[in-house]
C-alpha cells in the first residue's frame, strides 16, 4: 500500500474508513493487489512526453535586472533591437523572462523561442555582444551551447601527448608481436604471445592479451580502418577532420593532425613526416598537406592542379626509405622534392630548381635501401624501341644505368625488401608472339649486372627473397602467353630458381618445381625458406582460401658407391665392397595443405615466424551477411594457433617492427655477443641473488638466534630503570640528546 | 694496511702524545666529554674529547695501573701499583686521600659502583688476591676501613660490578670467570672462558646486557652475563687485551652490533717482531655475525684499554708504545 501512496500522493481513503471501519480490510487487499499491477502512468509507453529538444532556443544572460512594471519595457527594446538588425520574426509572446518568487526581480536573463535551429543561431549571433547601456552586455548562446559550456571545465586542460621517449617500447619485445583488429567502431590491439615452458606449465598467461579495446584500460575508437605507421611506432586513426597519431607503451596520443575532411594519409618510412590527402576542396586548404610528427608543423600542402588532375589517388607521392626526399610522377618529368624545405630538388649542374625529365615515364619506384629511385620509359608510339630500365641517383640526379628490354611490351618492376635487387616482370613480343622473361638486377653490384630468366608460360607472380637470394616464379601450363596479364587464379606450378653473383656476373640456377594447384599469390618467409602458394582474392568464391606451405630444406641420403673391385689376388672381400657417400639434396616439399574457408588475405607477421589468412569482405557486400569475417594465426609449419571469428571484424593488420639498419654480418656478430655477454650476466645475477638471499635468510636466523639469549637482558635494563634510579638519583642517560644532524656535520 | 681497511671509509684519527710510558687504560666520564689515561709514568691525564685537547694532569708517586671517575667529575682515583690508591678532586688536582698498600699485596685494579656509593679495589700478590670495598662517601671524609674484604686464591685481573651491583664478576689468570656475591663473596657461577689462558679484561655493554672478555689466547669471547655461557667467539689472530661495544648497538635504525677489540703482541715480545707482525690493530666485528668489518692500524705497541665514547662517535686507545689515540668514524659509518 506505501508503495501506491508513493506513487499516487493523492489517494486516500481516510475518510470512507472513518464512515465505514469495515471497508478498510478490504481496501487495504484490493491497494496490495493493485501495487503489483500497478505502474507509474509516466513510464507508459502511451505516457505524453516532454519535449527536450531545445535547439531552437536562445539564452540571453546579463541584462539588467527588471521587476514586473519594467518587464514589458525590456520585452520592447529586445524586439526592437533585432528589429533594428534587421530580423522581425520575434515578438513579446516568444521572449520569457522569469521572475523571482520572493522578490519579484528577474534574474537578468531571458528566454527566446524561434522558430528553428537557424533563425536561433541567428538572433544568438545577433545579440551576443550587444552593449545595453554601459552596465549591461548582453551574453547569448543557444541552448546545446550553453549545455556544453557548463560542462566544459573551468580550468583550461592542454591536450596531452604522449612523451616521445618510449614510443619504441613495442619493438622491446623480441618474442611477441602485437597486431590489430577493428570491429565497427572498437580498435583493439592484441598480442600474439609466444608461449615458453612456464607458461605451458602453469597455463595461466593469456597469450592473445589485450592492450586497447574494451577489456583493457586503453579505450581507441574509429569509424575507419585504422593502420600502422611504416616502421610500427604509431597507431593511425582517423577522426572526422583529423588524424590521430598513438603511440607509447600506452598507446597515449601523440600528435593529432587536423585536416578537414582527411581520407587517407601516408607516413614516411623513417616516421618523420606525414601526408593526408582529402578529395574534397576547402578554403585554405590543399587536397595533399605534408607534416612534421614531431612537431605537428605544416610543410607544404599541394592542391588539385593541372599536373595532379581531379581524382589523383592519394599515394602519388613516394617518399624515399629514409624521408628525405618525396617524388611525384608528372607527364615526361618526375618532381622530387626535399623535406622538410618541401622545395624541388636543385640541378647543381644547372644552379636551378626543375624537376627530372624523362620523356614517356611510365613508373618509377624509391628503392627501400637507397636514395635512388628506378624507372621505366617507353614510347607507345614507337614500337622499335623497346622499353627502358634506368636507375638515377638523388640527389647528384646521376644516371647509374639504363637497360634495354629488348623486344619488350610491358613491365613490372618490384624492388626486393631489402633494396639489393631489382625484380623486373618482362612481356615480350616477337614475330606477333608473346614472351615472358623475369629479370634481376643486383643494384649494389658496380655496373649493375642483371640476369634473365625466360618462362615459356604465363607468368601469375614473382616473389624474391633476399635472405637466400632465391625467386618463385608462379607460372601456369599454358604454352600460349596472353598479351595480358594474367589476374585470376590459375592451375599454376612455383618454379624456384636461385639468383647468386659470382665475379660480378649475375647466374641463376634451377632448384625445383612444385605441384600444380590453383593458385594466383606467392609470399615467402622471412627465412627464405619457406613459401607459401595461395589463391587469395580469387573471382572463383569456391576456390578460395587454400594455401600449400613449401619448405625448400636440404636432405642428406646415403648413396651406394660401389668401389672399384681391384683384381687382388686374395681380393674376394674387397672387391665390389660397397661405399656410402652423403649427398645433399634441395628438395621442395608440401609441408602442410590448409583450408580456410573463403580465406583471401594472408599476411606475415614481422618477424616471419607466424601468418595470418583473414576473411574480411566488405561491409555493404553480399557475402558478409552469409559468413562471419575471420582471421586465423597460424605458425611457419601451418598449424592453426589462434582463430577470431566476430560478426563485426572490420579488419586485422600486423603491428610492423623497426626496420634493420645493419647488415646480416654486423648482425650476426652483435647477436653472437649479445648472447655470450647475457649469458654471463644472467648467470652471475642469479648467482648473486641465490647467494644474496641466502645470506640475508642465515643473518636473521643469526640474528633471531643471538636475540633469543640477550633481549631478554636488554628488557631488564629497560624495566628496571626505577631500580638504576635508586642507586644512582641524577642518571640522565636514557635522555640522551638526540645529535642533530647538522651539528654533527659540523663537527666533521 | 689490509685489504678490507682500504675498501671501509677511513677513520680520522688523533695520536695524543702526552704520556712518556705504556699508557694502562682509558675512561670516560659519565657525561662523555671528557677521557682520562692513566700510565706507567706516574701521570693521570685529562683530556677533552671534542677537541682532543689535554686538560690537565694528576701527578702522584709510581706507575698507575688503573683509575676510576666518578659521577659529575668530582673525584679522580688512581690505583698506583706500588704506592696504593690516590684520590683526586679532579678540578684542583689536589690528593684528597691516600690509601696505603697493605701487606705488600698490589693496588691492581679500581672500579666505582654503579651510583658511586662503593669504591673496589683490587689488590694482588702472587696467586692470591683481595679486594676491598669502601663506602666511597665515608672514604673521603677519612674513614678507611673497608666496607668488605673478599680474599681468594687465585691471581685476579679484574673485578667488576654487574647489573645494579647486584653481582661482582671477576677474571682470573687461569682463563676463569667468576661470579660472586658482592656481599658475602660467595661463588655463583665459575666458567672456564679461555682455559689456561689470561683474561686481560673484561666489559659490558652500557646496559649489562652482554658481557665480553679478552683473553691471551687470541680470541674475545661474548658470554651470558647470567651464565657466563659462550655465546660468540672473535678471533684476532693476536692476544685481546680490551674490548668495547658500540653504545649505539640498540638503535634499531642504524643496527650496530659492534664490538672494538684490541691487542696485540705481549710487550715483552714486541722488540723482536716487526711492528706490522704484532697486530697491534684494532679490529671493528660485527657482534651477531662475526665478521670483521674494519681493522683501525695506528699503534705501535700493544693496545692495553679502549672506550668508545658515550656518544657513539668517538672511540680512544691507549697503548704500550705510550701515545693515545683518539679515533674519530666518519659520517658514513655513524648514519648507515
Amino acid at each position: 500500500m506505501e508503495a501506491l501512496k508513493e506513487l499516487l500522493p493523492e489517494l486516500n481513503f481516510d475518510e470512507e474508513i472513518k464512515e465505514n471501519p469495515e471497508l478498510e480490510k478490504y481496501i487495504k487487499k484490493e491497494c496490495n493487489e493493485a501495487e503489483l499491477t500497478f505502474t507509474d502512468p509516466m513510464k507508459l509507453e502511451e505516457a505524453p512526453k516532454l519535449n527536450s529538444d531545445f535547439r531552437n532556443y536562445v539564452l540571453l544572460c546579463g541584462l539588467p535586472i527588471v521587476d514586473e512594471g519594467k518587464k514589458e519595457k525590456l520585452l520592447k527594446v529586445i524586439i526592437n533591437v533585432l528589429k533594428k538588425k534587421g530580423f522581425e520574426a520575434i515578438d513579446e509572446e516568444n521572449i520569457t523572462i522569469l521572475l523571482k518568487e520572493d522578490t519579484g526581480k528577474s534574474y537578468g536573463t531571458a528566454f527566446i523561442k524561434c522558430d528553428d535551429e537557424t533563425d536561433a543561431k541567428l538572433v544568438q549571433a545577433l545579440l551576443h555582444g550587444f552593449a545595453l547601456g554601459k552596465a549591461n552586455k548582453i551574453q547569448a548562446s543557444t541552448f546545446d551551447e550553453f549545455d556544453r559550456l557548463l560542462s566544459v571545465n573551468d580550468e583550461y586542460v592542454p591536450p596531452r601527448f604522449a612523451d616521445l621517449t618510449d614510443l619504441y617500447s613495442y619493438a622491446m619485445d623480441p618474442q611477441n608481436d602485437q597486431f590489430l583488429i577493428r570491429e565497427e567502431n572498437e580498435i583493439k590491439v592484441k598480442m600474439n604471445r609466444i608461449p615458453n615452458r612456464t607458461d605451458k606449465e602453469t597455463n595461466t598467461v593469456n597469450f592473445h592479451e589485450e592492450l586497447v579495446g574494451p577489456n583493457a584500460d586503453i579505450q581507441i575508437i574509429s569509424k575507419k580502418n585504422a593502420f600502422w605507421s611504416p616502421q610500427g611506432r604509431y597507431l593511425v586513426i582517423f577522426k572526422e577532420n583529423m588524424v590521430q597519431l598513438y603511440g607509447g607503451s600506452v598507446f597515449e596520443l601523440v600528435r593529432e593532425i587536423v585536416h578537414a575532411g582527411v581520407s587517407n594519409c601516408t607516413i614516411s618510412p623513417c616516421e618523420r613526416y606525414i601526408m593526408t590527402f582529402t578529395k574534397e576542396k576547402n578554403a585554405g586548404q590543399g587536397n595533399y598537406m605534408f607534416w612534421r610528427i614531431d612537431t605537428g608543423e605544416m610543410l607544404r600542402s599541394f592542391s588539385f592542379d593541372d599536373y595532379t588532375p581531379k581524382n589523383s589517388p592519394h599515394d602519388i607521392f613516394k617518399f624515399s626509405f629514409d624521408g628525405n626526399y618525396v617524388a611525384k610522377m608528372i607527364t615526361d618529368h618526375i618532381a622530387v622534392y626535399e623535406l622538410p624545405d618541401m622545395q624541388l630538388l636543385e640541378d647543381m649542374n644547372i644552379g636551378k630548381r626543375v624537376s627530372i625529365r624523362i620523356e614517356h615515364i611510365n613508373d618509377f619506384k624509391w628503392s627501400p635501401a637507397k636514395n635512388m629511385i628506378c624507372y621505366w620509359f617507353r614510347n607507345p608510339e614507337d614500337e622499335s624501341n623497346p622499353p627502358k630500365v634506368g636507375f638515377i641517383h638523388i640527389p647528384t640526379r646521376e644516371v647509374w644505368s639504363e637497360r634495354e628490354i629488348i623486344n619488350g611490351v610491358d613491365l613490372i618492376t618490384k624492388w626486393s625488401t631489402d633494396g639489393s635487387k631489382l625484380i623486373t616482370i618482362n612481356k615480350l613480343k616477337r614475330k606477333k608472339q608473346f614472351f615472358n622473361t623475369v629479370s634481376v638486377f643486383d643494384v649494389n653490384s658496380k655496373g649493375i649486372p642483371a640476369e634473365m630468366i625466360s618462362i615459356n608460360t604465363n607468368i601469375l607472380n614473382v616473389s624474391w627473397t633476399s635472405a637466400t637470394d632465391r625467386i618463385a616464379i608462379l607460372a601456369n601450363r599454358e604454352k600460349k602467353i596472353q598479351e595480358k596479364w594474367a589476374d585470376k587464379s590459375q592451375i599454376a606450378s612455383t618454379i624456384v630458381f636461385e639468383v647468386k653473383q659470382r665475379d660480378g656476373v649475375l647466374k641463376s640456377e634451377r632448384l625445383g618445381t612444385t605441384k600444380e594447384h590453383i593458385t594466383n599469390d606467392i609470399e615467402w618467409a622471412e627465412n627464405g625458406n619457406i613459401f607459401i602458394a595461395s589463391d587469395i582474392k580469387n573471382a572463383n568464391p569456391s576456390y578460395q582460401g587454400k594455401f600449400y606451405v613449401y619448405y625448400i630444406r636440404n636432405v642428406v641420403t646415403k648413396e651406394e658407391v660401389k668401389a672399384k673391385g681391384g683384381k687382388g689376388k686374395k681380393g674376394k672381400g674387397k672387391a665390389g665392397k660397397t661405399k656410402f657417400v652423403d649427398k645433399t639434396e634441395l628438395v621442395i616439399d608440401l609441408v602442410d595443405e590448409i583450408e580456410d574457408l573463403k580465406a583471401d588475405t594472408i599476411n606475415w607477421d614481422p618477424t616471419g615466424r607466424f601468418f595470418s589468412t583473414s576473411y574480411i569482405p566488405a561491409i555493404k557486400s553480399m557475402i558478409r551477411a552469409q559468413t562471419t569475417p575471420k582471421f586465423t594465426i597460424y605458425n611457419a609449419k601451418g598449424d592453426e594457433i589462434y582463430s577470431y571469428s566476430v560478426p563485426k571484424l572490420q579488419q586485422f593488420a600486423w603491428r610492423p617492427r623497426p626496420i634493420r639498419n645493419w647488415s646480416e654480418k654486423v648482425e650476426k656478430e652483435f647477436q653472437k655477443e649479445y648472447n655470450s655477454k647475457l649469458k654471463k650476466v644472467l648467470k652471475a645475477e642469479s648467482d648473486e641473488k641465490g647467494v644474496i638471499e641466502m645470506i640475508k635468510v642465515t643473518k636473521e636466523k643469526t640474528k633471531e638466534k643471538f636475540m633469543e639469549v640477550f633481549a631478554p637482558f636488554m628488557q631488564r635494563y629497560k624495566d628496571t630503570k626505577k631500580e638504576r634510579l635508586a642507586l644512582c638519583p641524577d642518571d640522565d642517560s636514557d635522555e640522551e640528546e638526540e645529535f642533530e644532524r647538522s651539528v654533527i656535520a659540523d663537527y666533521y | 694496511m689490509s685489504k678490507s681497511h682500504k675498501k671501509n671509509p677511513t677513520v680520522k684519527s688523533f695520536s695524543l702524545n702526552g704520556h712518556s710510558r705504556p699508557v694502562r687504560m682509558v675512561r670516560y666520564n659519565r657525561d662523555g666529554d671528557m677521557f682520562f689515561t692513566c700510565s706507567d709514568d706516574t701521570l693521570i691525564m685529562a683530556w677533552d674529547n671534542e677537541t682532543a685537547e689535554k686538560v690537565g694532569t694528576y701527578e702522584a708517586q709510581g706507575a698507575c695501573r688503573s683509575l676510576a671517575v666518578s659521577k659529575n667529575t668530582e673525584y679522580i682515583v688512581g690505583s698506583y701499583r706500588l704506592e696504593g690508591v690516590n684520590i683526586f678532586e679532579a678540578m684542583t688536582g689536589e690528593i684528597v686521600l691516600h690509601l696505603d698498600i697493605t701487606d705488600s699485596y698490589k693496588a691492581e685494579y679500581v672500579e666505582f659502583s654503579y651510583g658511586d656509593q662503593e669504591l673496589l679495589i683490587l689488590n694482588a700478590k702472587g696467586d692470591k688476591s683481595r679486594i676491598d670495598i669502601y663506602d666511597f662517601s665515608k672514604l673521603i671524609t677519612g674513614e678507611t676501613k673497608p666496607l668488605r674484604t673478599i680474599s681468594f686464591d687465585e691471581e685476579i685481573t679484574q673485578a667488576s660490578y654487574g647489573y645494579l651491583n647486584e653481582k661482582l664478576y671477576l677474571s682470573t689468570t687461569g682463563g676463569k670467570m667468576y661470579i660472586v656475591d658482592p656481599e658475602s663473596g660467595e661463588i655463583q657461577v665459575e666458567a672456564k672462558v679461555h682455559p689456561g689462558h689470561t683474561i686481560f679484561s673484561f666489559s659490558f655493554s652500557k646496559d649489562f646486557s652482554m658481557l665480553a672478555s679478552c683473553g691471551k689466547d687470541n680470541k674475545c669471547k661474548l658470554l651470558n652475563p647470567e651464565t657466563l655461557e659462550i655465546v660468540k667467539i672473535y678471533d684476532k689472530e693476536s692476544p685481546c687485551r680490551c674490548c668495547t661495544f658500540n653504545p649505539m648497538f640498540d638503535n634499531e635504525e642504524t643496527d650496530k652490533f659492534h664490538i672494538l677489540i684490541g691487542g696485540g703482541q705481549d710487550a715483552k715480545d714486541v722488540t723482536t717482531t716487526k711492528a706490522k707482525e704484532g697486530s697491534f690493530e684494532s679490529r671493528l666485528y660485527h657482534i651477531i655475525h662475526e665478521d670483521e668489518i674494519t681493522q683501525i692500524t695506528g699503534h705501535f705497541g700493544p693496545v692495553h684499554s679502549m672506550k668508545w665514547s658515550p656518544d657513539g662517535r668517538t672511540f680512544v686507545s691507549t697503548s704500550e708504545d705510550g701515545t693515545v689515540r683518539v679515533q674519530r668514524f666518519p659520517l658514513e659509518y655513524l648514519e648507515s
